[in-house]
């Protein structure tokens, strides 16, 4: 199994944020995923995301191939930010990179299904909705998907809590950590 | 530690005013604080952080730690978002200090919010309202927002904040501690870029 290496991942690399006070079952195999980046395996392996607040953790895989990946988005729209170099911030491009990179690997374009967690709102004083990026993120990445054509089977999104996931390439499973709290989506 | 994780460089005056600045806020935030617990509350020297909008949810401690957290923003001549960042233990302590009850280990409740968000709230004023005194500007504050969870969430939500406007950011940070408990609290200060360039002017003009 070989980490494919995106653009995003090479700035990771020049700053590596260690994980290594964190023990996990799931994280001491997993990859983790930084804000505004994704990350594709071609093989069986986990990737994470530690501490999903606003941001949306969206995972994308073909369970026959066993390809998949999983995108941590900041913002919605990539059209609309102000960065334009990097996007894998945005939750509609980064879908849209991610699925390329998969098919070019050898995923199936039809058998790709997603799962996706986050988008909550942490502090209490914002109540607008354009202010609630959560929410944003979180209905841009389903309109993404939706044109993509790749099914959603699993969401927890929402709320004001923040989250930790763990998605697994080899049979698809997506776990949630919300405090002491854990389930599979 | 000043830590530059990011290949950005400022000038080493604009870095030293604003850890000045820090000293300052930080300084009439912990005498707000002192009077209100009644309890000598002392500050830690600033330091800076410099660092890019995707990594702030990363560059302070454990991610997963859960902690209190305390934001409002700047409005103004003087834009930028002040954070107010303690452990859950030490919010409910200084709660309980400032109600005069006995200190019992809980998870914070209604009540406990509310007092925590208004002493932050009185805090950060202070030090808000002590770099503008210095600067010669106005800086007006939000109304608090206060979550409780893991380090990583918060700081994400704020750096989403600041990537609207700017992809660095200097963050000025003071510690907060009394009674030789060494973590009390973070104070940081985020200016935003526009603030940074009048400030740095302010300091050359000194």
């Amino acid at each position: 199994m070989e980490d494919r290496c995106t653009v995003c991942d090479v700035a990771a690399e020049a700053n590596p944020v260690s994980a290594t006070h964190i023990s996990h079952p799931y994280i001491d195999k997993a990859a983790i995923v930084g804000v505004g980046e994704y990350r594709v395996l071609d093989g069986p392996g986990h990737l994470a995301c530690l501490g999903l607040g606003s941001c949306v953790g969206i995972a994308i895989y073909d369970l026959h191939a066993q390809i998949g990946g999983l995108a941590h988005a900041m913002l919605p729209h990539y059209e609309e930010g102000r960065d334009k170099v990097n996007a894998a911030k945005y939750a509609d491009s980064s879908i849209m990179l991610m699925v390329d990179e998969l098919v070019e690997m050898g995923a199936t374009r039809s058998r790709l299904r997603a799962k996706i967690a986050g988008g909550a709102q942490m502090f209490s004083f914002i109540s607008s909705d354009t202010l609630n990026i959560g929410k944003r993120n979180y209905k841009a990445a389903i309109l993404t998907l939706k044109s993509e054509h790749i099914r959603l089977i699993g969401e927890d999104t929402g709320g004001t809590r923040g989250r930790t996931i763990f998605f697994s390439t080899a049979d698809g499973s997506y776990h949630v950590k919300m405090g002491n709290y854990q389930f599979e989506i | 530690m000043n830590t530059t994780p990011s290949s950005m460089r400022f000038d080493p005056i604009l870095i030293d005013g604003l850890k000045e600045i820090g000293n300052i806020g930080a300084a009439h935030a912990s005498s707000a604080l002192s009077k209100l617990v009644d309890r000598c509350v002392m500050v830690k020297v600033s330091e800076h952080v410099v660092c890019t909008t995707q990594q702030l949810p990363s560059v302070f401690g454990d991610p997963e730690q859960r902690i209190v957290a305390i934001f409002l923003e700047a409005h103004g001549v003087g834009k930028g978002g002040m954070l107010f960042i303690l452990t859950e233990n030490i919010a409910t302590e200084l709660v309980d200090m400032i109600l005069s009850q006995p200190h019992t280990d809980r998870e914070l409740n209604e009540v406990d919010r509310d007092a925590i968000c208004e002493i932050a709230n009185i805090c950060t004023s202070a030090y808000l309202s002590a770099v503008a005194k210095f600067a010669g500007i106005t800086m007006v504050p939000s109304p608090p927002g206060v979550a409780v969870d893991m380090l990583h969430a918060i700081l994400q939500q704020i750096s989403v904040m600041a990537e609207e406007i700017t992809s660095e950011l200097v963050i000025v940070r003071t510690q907060l501690f009394y009674d030789n408990s060494p973590h009390t609290g973070h104070l940081l200060y985020l200016p935003d870029p526009e603030t940074i360039q009048l400030l740095e002017r302010k300091f050359r003009a000194v």
